[in-house]
């Protein structure tokens, strides 16, 4: 016990030298380093990582790269899912929007940059997977009626890249028992049962933010974080920003009792809709310049 | 006691690589697959120079969320977004351009060396309904700033970056 107390004195002072973050992944891949050659208990490296793991959360640790990978591979399960809505025009503008508007975002970086595909389903709903890859459904486009609705859409997928909430979904275990493995070996190719694994965490991985995405939805609370950020974004391009509210009163109109979809994962619209009331008092009614009205209706004519 | 001290000693050195850039504290990695230094801390701003994953940049300046930096691989300076650059050292992928590193292995966050283009072969092997064409065509589709740009100002709206206002 005195040992343990000894460490997490050490642990704070570390702290304070270095900043929270790093050191709760280096306190949590030494303690998994030490346990996995015996120099520690299991016990002890449990204690000593749950100490670390207030100091920095195991999400943030992963690596744009990771993120890239795991967003991949979350994309291609979805569209195991649901078929692409194979017209060109309509990704392409879907792409000029969306991109333009992760530019303007507080996260306009990512590994390999943010990309757009539509989803030929009625079913109204959208995926944000780790990465920027943003998936959007042709049910969810019918609810915009001009451009800076399709633009809060889409703002407020890449407010759920920027905010991190897909890694966020992932189990905190999961970043640990990957220290536990590649800690061990510091090869950066992984040997044969160091990528066993490894598989099997990327799976958990998955997994984790898979169910987050397509059944239980993120928190409420996270889904009014992206209305608020995909304010922001709007604003920061000259997007009217009263548009999110339109959208979501036509949601509102077009979303069953029983729909799946947003219908399962999100918070009602017009719970949305009070709750981004307060930020959206100022902006007045949309007006939306011919010319946007145009190019929306030319491209989204067979949505 | 003895298994303790061992313990300590790995934890320090450990935490050694965090306490060594600290030190450098502006020198800062590039954490996306590659991007531009910039004439103008904006994206709309020319194009100065290319820079790759794990290139080290020491840092001049910051304004809002851009950064201006000197590469010290090609010695080109200009602005860059903060988001594509991180404080820890990263390894050049294998068959980059990049100069050689003094980065070792050790040094790598475990992430790094986790989730990689091989986990995804082995992912893919293992789940071969699983099709990843789609997500290798998304990635294709690329708006350049220029095309941003004109995008914008055809629609009455006007350009702006990220985090700068």
């Amino acid at each position: 016990m005195r040992n343990l107390l000894t460490a997490f004195f050490i642990l704070c002072l570390l702290m304070v030298a270095q900043g929270c973050q790093t050191v709760g992944s280096v306190a949590s891949i030494g303690a998994d380093i030490a346990a996995a050659t015996g120099q520690i208990s299991l016990k002890q490296a449990e204690s000593i990582k749950r100490s670390a793991q207030a100091a920095g959360q195991a999400f943030e640790e992963f690596t744009p790269e990771n993120e890239y990978y795991i967003g991949r591979t979350i994309t291609a399960n979805i569209l195991n899912r649901y078929k692409v809505y194979e017209n060109r025009d309509a990704t392409v503008y879907v792409n000029l929007i969306g991109q333009t508007l992760a530019r303007a975002s507080d996260k306009p970086e990512t590994f390999n940059g943010y990309h757009f595909l539509i989803l030929d389903t009625d079913e109204i709903n959208a995926f944000a997977a780790p990465g920027g890859f943003i998936l959007v459904s042709r049910g969810l486009i019918r609810c915009c009626r001009y451009e800076d609705a399709l633009a809060a859409v889409l703002a407020h997928e890449v407010g759920h890249v920027q905010l991190g909430h897909g890694m966020g979904a992932i189990q905190a275990g999961r970043y640990t028992s990957l220290g536990r493995i590649v800690g061990v070996e510091l090869a950066k190719n992984l040997g044969d049962k160091q990528l066993a694994q490894a598989a099997e965490v990327f799976d958990g991985t998955v997994g984790d933010i898979m169910k987050t995405l397509v059944d239980t939805g993120y928190q409420s609370s996270q889904e009014y974080a992206a209305d608020k950020a995909a304010v922001t974004i709007m604003q920061r391009v000259g997007y009217n920003p009263m548009a999110l509210k339109d959208m979501l009163e036509q949601m509102a109109g077009r979303l069953g009792p029983n729909s799946g979809g947003f219908g399962k994962t999100h918070p009602s619209p017009q719970k949305r809709l009070q709750n981004i009331a307060p930020v959206l008092q100022e902006t007045g009614t949309p007006t939306i310049p011919a010319v946007r009205k145009t190019r929306f209706d030319r491209m989204m004519a067979n949505i | 006691m003895k298994r303790f001290v061992a313990f300590l000693l790995i934890l320090i050195v450990s935490s050694l690589t965090g306490i060594v850039s600290g030190a450098s504290a502006k020198d800062m990695t590039v954490q996306v697959n590659e991007t531009q230094l910039r004439a103008m801390p904006a994206y709309y701003g020319a194009v100065v120079s290319t820079v790759n994953y794990a290139d080290r940049l020491r840092v001049i300046e910051q304004k809002g969320s851009w950064v201006k930096a000197v590469s010290l691989r090609t010695n080109a300076q200009g602005w860059v977004h903060i988001s594509a650059l991180t404080s820890k050292r990263l390894a050049p992928k294998a068959g980059a351009g990049s100069a050689p590193t003094s980065v070792s292995t050790g040094e790598l966050s475990a992430a790094e060396k986790g989730f990689t283009e091989q986990i995804e072969r082995d992912y893919r092997r293992k789940n071969r309904s699983i099709d990843f064409t789609w997500v290798d065509r998304m990635e294709q589709i690329t708006v350049t700033p220029q095309q941003s740009m004109s995008f914008l100002s055809e629609g009455g709206l006007r350009p702006a970056e990220g985090g700068v206002q």
